[in-house]
């Protein structure tokens, strides 16, 4: 786990922030340079999948070469491992440069076991070489209601800080353990750094305020973390003072699920739409709520049905109308196109094909 | 017809996002790429030869023409790079293809994919949207599935 993928270093120094300046033109040189650094991020994300993506189709080419040698089959595996990982860290880099403030046209779910596979070489990458990794994030999570890019850069936030804590350390140590409470997810970032002092631990969520020198530091980490968890009814929390280390708990709400006695179950979705389109769209909006979708022939009972005229005709001339609770049943219904006739069936809502973002509410 | 990709096997779904109206038999198929990465076109012609029903690759040297050079050959597939250098139009060339040449499918090909682009371009009438960030082998199976007449939108999550 410790090995570093791709480095840059950046002439920080040389950048530095003239002292004679007043506090709010240092504020903006400060932010000026935190937006370029994102924008080369997102163009080095870019030029890595540009480079990536000709070697895999040409690994493909030779791979296919059924006189190949054993070993040379296993030196390409192997080459094809190394590609697939830079493929990761351009993700990455591609969830670290997009703004966290606007991700209205984004998933808006992230399942956090996949996350990790981007995140992990930047994480990685960002602490001290001898850093040991330990990582508790299962497959099964269910999926949380907060952009896979917000959470990455509340994270890597995270992660320089514990950078920061744990500089004199010896063998420094970084904890990601994931696990459900009743309707979230709580992730845990704990180091073995030199943990908090008692004015820190009181201001670390203040707006501006920093244990660093301000030259690498904006002191906004924090506070802005918690804001932006704060909008998808997340949070953003200090764990208890322990003898070693620091311990930050991120809240992460789930959703796509509806309380079914005391568990929660994700919303079913059955799609019969024949445009395959408009099919290909609203399954990747289901998929990006969290929603399960059912298989348009089967008998199940669904929590929502989306369908086109043709397929409404056919559920209101088979009796199932809007009821929630028969066999089979179509639950709350939405129909994609224009109503032939405003009372016909008063209890369906109608979506116009060509603009589905209304659909985004509706599935949230 | 109502058929969803789930019906193929429990991961089917999982990550291609599949649409399918009519799945026909594969049938021989020509690709347009329109992109100005040369690397990876090469690259692409090389790896589609593996695929037997494919009949050939067929390059855009000038952008201006491309929609031209459409209406002429008639390739299943146009693989549209929308990110395209010198404040190009993709947007612009995506609409004039689908309105000149409607026969052929256009699958959106970006190395920047949002939410927002896969609606923007997908209702102009795009079959298909791929980031390029995803496998080799998505984006050969994206191709083979617009020729068979699925939509198809591959994100990288």
């Amino acid at each position: 786990m410790s090995q570093s993928y791709f480095r840059i270093e950046l002439p920080v120094e040389s950048q530095s922030v003239p002292d004679e300046l007043p506090h709010e033109d240092r504020e903006l040189h400060r932010l000026q340079r935190v937006a370029m650094l994102g924008t080369l991020a997102s163009g080095l994300g870019h030029d890595l999948r540009n480079l990536v993506m000709p070697v895999l189709l040409r690994l493909d080419v030779v791979s296919a070469s059924p006189d190949l040698p054993e070993k040379a089959r296993s030196d390409l595996a192997s080459i094809r491992q190394s590609i697939l990982r830079l493929q990761r860290l351009a993700s990455g880099l591609r969830l670290l440069a997009s703004d966290p403030f606007d991700q209205r046209g984004e998933a808006q779910l992230t399942s956090l076991h996949e996350w990790w596979q981007d995140m992990q070489p930047i994480v990685i990458d960002a602490l001290p070489g001898k850093t040991v990794i330990e990582v508790q994030i299962a497959r099964d999570l269910p999926p949380v209601a907060v952009p896979p890019a917000t959470l990455a850069q509340i994270l890597i936030n995270l992660v320089l800080n514990s950078r920061q804590a744990m500089g004199q350390e010896a063998a420094p140590r970084l904890w990601l353990h994931a696990s459900v409470a009743r309707d979230c997810v709580i992730l845990d970032i704990r180091d073995n750094g030199v943990g908090m002092d008692a004015e820190t631990r009181a201001r670390c969520f203040e707006p501006y305020f920093t244990t660093r020198a301000r030259e690498y530091a904006t002191g906004l980490g924090l506070s802005t973390g918690r804001a932006l968890l704060a909008r998808y009814g997340g949070d953003l929390t200090l764990g208890v003072e322990e003898a070693v280390g620091t311990t930050f708990t991120i809240t992460l709400p789930i959703r796509g699920t509806m309380a079914v006695g005391d568990r929660r179950e994700r919303r079913r979705v059955r799609l019969l739409i024949q445009d395959p389109r408009q099919l290909a769209m609203l399954r990747l909006l289901v998929r990006h709520r969290g929603l399960v979708e059912l298989p348009a022939t089967e008998a199940s009972h669904a929590d929502l049905t989306i369908c086109d005229p043709e397929a409404l005709a056919a559920i209101v001339k088979a009796g199932q109308g809007t009821t929630r609770n028969g066999q089979g049943s179509s639950g709350d219904i939405i129909a994609i196109g224009t109503p032939p006739d405003e009372s016909a069936e008063p209890a369906v809502r109608w979506v116009d094909p060509r603009d589905f973002s209304v659909l985004d509410d509706v599935l949230h | 017809m109502y058929s969803t990709d789930m019906d193929r096997g429990p991961d089917a779904g999982k990550r291609a996002v599949v649409a399918s109206a009519h799945v026909q038999t594969p049938a021989p198929f020509s690709v347009m790429c329109i992109d100005d990465n040369v690397q990876l076109i090469d690259a692409l012609e090389r790896r589609l030869h593996l695929e037997p029903q494919f009949t050939g690759l067929h390059r855009v040297d000038d952008l201006s023409t491309s929609v031209d050079v459409a209406a002429r050959l008639r390739p299943s597939v146009v693989l549209l790079d929308i990110d395209l250098p010198g404040g190009i139009d993709a947007l612009g060339l995506l609409d004039e293809m689908i309105r000149r040449v409607p026969e052929s499918r256009v699958l959106v090909f970006t190395g920047y994919p949002s939410g927002e682009l896969v609606r923007r371009t997908m209702s102009r009438g795009a079959w298909g949207f791929v980031s390029k960030g995803i496998s080799a082998d998505r984006l050969i199976a994206s191709i083979c599935r617009v020729v068979e007449g699925q939509a198809v939108i591959e994100l990288e999550d």
